[in-house]
């Protein structure tokens, strides 16, 4: 028992002074702020403000038009524009105008007995359809109400006749209704399941390249010489996963960090929204716009957040996540003590990759029907339920399903560290031989 | 009582016998040489000790007791395959190592600077294996086999790869540990090692023990006889029957030319022989030829070769490399 903890001491420690491991804590939360930013800024970027000249000569329609999105409306003074030419502007030439300064000219007709109007945008390059949608979204609001308030409406009731609905969601319990929150759980059960195939993947295939690696330095002899096979895998299996949990808190940790200075450089605000506000240019005085979730918006969703079975979901989510570590480590520590070096293990990793891939792939289907029989099936399978178990878990998975599904992963682990054990009690000591499945066989049942 | 003590053990692999009814012992402070040509069945035996795998049938007892994992602490071992992890310091590997002999951290760390110190390597601690020249490594996992004072050191081919000035400090810790009393099992191909440093021998050759005992003993076994006598001078006349011919004679160049004979005969002749040449010249030089282990290692492997029917492992297939070979 002692040596799997000097085992494990040595795995941790060497790995978190590598070079590799230091990088990877900084550019980690680094490049998942990346992540998260960048179509936050392409947003941004796409946003550049256009300014549109508004010539309307009526004066019944400009006042539609407000300000959003980088896209700024300024209301030309009557009789400015005759003959293609803007009087105040020394006579420049408007196409000239229009490059220049990347703006549009929406030019507008005035309505007609019916509250018909003819309206029409110039640009120097064809116009974008974010612009023409908004115009013409906003125009056609604004002759609506005019052709209400023709009728003999009040604008007052004619806001108050605005309809918005929100689907609300419920799940009935024996207890009464009680509110679910299927996009949050989406959300939940979806990040669950990335972090799990992440931690599955990259830290299950370290102790296998950490077990060929004592097998291609020939170390391994001399380690078990003095250790028993089983405890020199457990010792691998354990100091890896602190390696990756020490290295989840840093990200954790340092995410953190970056996400508050950038919080306070005011680039972005609060986490989990992704909001940036936009900067102004042009001439016009024009006030700030945001596209950030109103502040009631987001009360809302952290009250949601908070209406999540968290009691329920963190110690099960926990317990998935290392047992379908524990699980997937053994049988890559296997694929590793059975091959010489890391271009071989590629035939012997298929069936262990192609479970997770296939189990991570499933689980969208799952989240649309998180209590179907794929859900169920797979989330049973202990190949795949780590994963899909974890993505059910915010919906709700009745108790029996999950006594049973984790049953049957603790019955699979032990089996799983049966069978690793023997094929890397054999396989750590065979070099130069070329392993086939046929030859793994072998090994399990040779006496 | 032996201290290593291997009661008939046995064990085959899926296609081939690796071991066929082995018995050894090895007195405490002894120093075993195993020979035996390239897939005897060395490695494995080696391996057993280590408990690296397990005997088919027989038992190996350490010290009065059957092999066990607390033996760990009282086995030194230096493989033939010679490994450390690349990327980690010498001076953390030996910690690592040793810990897992089972020294606690203190004692790790007092025996590794102790020896680091005596093998001359006190500047290696925080460089990196892949640093490190393969001779140089091999200095290190000596360390590690050394660093516990084990009561038993097996080591595999230890002088390749070292330089004589290594090579000759190296012999000189591996007397002192047996001075200290340390029992040693060395296995080599270097016939020099075993005339200069073994008590006892053991050889193995297909699967099975050809012949063992105390070096000075197995010779004798061996010997065939033979006399070699030095005379001043040029070549005396032959001595008369039943006394032999020389079966060879050399002679140096004029002045002071020395004549070398070797001579085949039985033990009771020697005095005659003596004699004669003490009448006839000056004897310079008179010895008994004893065989080099060269010899012996050829005449036991290569007879059972041609096919010799008293091999004791005849139904042994042949080794695993051929096997892979015709597969």
């Amino acid at each position: 028992m002692n040596k799997i903890f000097i085992v494990a001491g040595r795995e941790f420690f060497t790995r978190i002074q590598s070079r590799t491991f230091i990088v990877m804590s900084i550019l980690g939360p680094l490049l998942f702020g990346l992540f998260v930013l960048v179509p936050v800024l392409m947003a941004k970027w796409n946003n550049d403000s256009t300014t549109v000249w508004v010539h309307d000569p009526s004066g019944q329609l400009s006042d539609a038009f407000q300000d959003q999105n980088g896209l700024k409306f300024q209301v030309l003074p009557q009789g400015t524009l005759s003959n293609g030419v803007l009087v105040q502007a020394d006579s420049a030439n408007i196409r000239q105008l229009l490059e220049d300064q990347d703006a549009g000219l929406l030019h507008l007709q005035a309505p007609d007995s019916n509250l018909n109007v003819e309206a029409r945008y110039y640009s120097a390059q064809a116009a974008g359809l974010k612009i023409t949608e908004r115009i013409q979204s906003a125009l056609n609001d604004r002759l609506y109400r005019l052709r209400m308030e023709r009728q003999g409406l009040d604008p007052k009731v004619i806001e108050s006749l605005r309809a918005e609905v929100q689907l609300q969601t419920s799940v009935w319990t024996d207890q009464g209704s009680e509110d679910s929150h299927t996009e949050t759980a989406m959300l939940l059960g979806f990040g669950a399941a990335l972090l799990m195939y992440m931690f599955i993947f990259m830290y299950g295939s370290m102790v296998m390249r950490g077990v060929i690696e004592e097998k291609a330095s020939r170390v391994m002899e001399l380690l078990v010489s003095t250790t028993k096979p089983f405890e020199l895998m457990m010792g691998k299996i354990l100091g890896i996963a602190s390696v990756g949990l020490f290295q989840f808190v840093l990200w954790l940790l340092l995410g953190t960090a970056i996400s508050t200075a950038i919080g306070a450089m005011g680039l972005g605000t609060a986490p989990g929204t992704a909001s940036v506000a936009s900067t102004t240019t042009g001439t016009a005085p024009v006030a700030g716009t945001a596209n950030s979730l109103p502040a009631d918006a987001q009360a809302d969703w952290m009250q949601i957040l908070g209406q999540m079975p968290w009691e329920t979901i963190i110690p099960f989510f926990l317990f998935y996540f290392l047992g379908g570590y524990f699980f997937y480590a053994a049988l890559f520590a296997a694929v590793g003590s059975a091959v010489d070096s890391e271009g071989d293990s590629q035939q012997l990793m298929l069936p262990i990759s192609l479970p997770i891939i296939l189990s991570f792939v499933a689980s969208q289907f799952v989240m649309q029907n998180p209590h179907g029989s794929l859900a169920f099936w797979m989330s049973m399978i202990p190949l795949t339920s780590p994963v899909v178990m974890v993505v059910r878990l915010p919906f709700g998975v009745p108790g029996w399903e999950l006594a049973l599904s984790m049953f049957l992963l603790v019955a699979a682990f032990v089996v799983a560290v049966w069978l690793a054990g023997r094929i890397f009690r054999i396989g750590v000591l065979m070099y130069g031989q070329k392993v086939s499945f046929n030859l793994l066989r072998k090994w399990l049942f040779y006496r | 009582m032996a201290f290593l003590d291997i009661r008939s053990v046995s064990k085959s692999y899926r296609n081939h016998r690796a071991l066929l009814d082995v018995s050894m012992q090895v007195p405490k402070g002894g120093i075993m040489g195993l020979l035996g040509p390239n897939g005897a069945g060395k490695t494995t035996l080696i391996r057993m000790i280590n408990r690296i795998t397990a005997p088919d049938s027989g038992s190996i007892w350490l010290d009065g007791r059957e092999l066990g994992p607390e033996h760990a602490r009282r086995i030194g071992y230096l493989p033939e395959e010679r490994g450390l992890y690349k990327k980690m310091k010498i001076g953390e590997q030996l910690l690592y190592l040793a810990r897992l002999r089972g020294l606690e951290s203190g004692q790790a760390l007092q025996a590794a600077k102790h020896w680091m110190t005596r093998l001359e390597m006190q500047s290696w601690w925080n460089k990196k294996a892949e640093e490190l020249s393969k001779g140089m490594q091999q200095k290190v996992q000596l360390v590690a086999a050394l660093m516990h004072d084990p009561d038993l050191l097996i080591l595999d081919e230890p002088f390749s790869g070292f330089d004589p000035v290594n090579a000759r400090l190296l012999k000189n810790i591996l007397l002192e540990r047996r001075a200290a009393g340390t029992t040693l099992l060395i296995s080599t191909h270097r016939m020099e090692t075993v005339e200069d440093l073994c008590t006892h021998v053991v050889l193995i050759h297909r699967a099975g023990v050809v012949l063992s005992g105390e070096t000075e003993a197995v010779r004798r076994q061996y010997s065939k006889n033979r006399v070699e006598i030095h005379c001043a001078g040029a070549p005396a006349s032959p001595p008369p029957a039943p006394l032999p011919a020389p079966s060879s004679s050399t002679t140096t160049s004029e002045p002071n030319a020395i004549t070398r004979m070797v001579f085949e005969s039985e033990p009771q002749h020697w005095p005659e022989l003596i004699d004669h040449y003490n009448r006839n010249s000056r004897i310079l030089h008179f010895s008994e030829k004893l065989p080099s282990f060269q010899d012996i290692f050829i005449q036991a492997v290569g007879t059972d070769n041609l096919g010799d029917t008293e091999s004791s492992a005849t139904n042994a297939n042949p080794s695993a490399n051929s096997n892979h070979i015709f597969r």
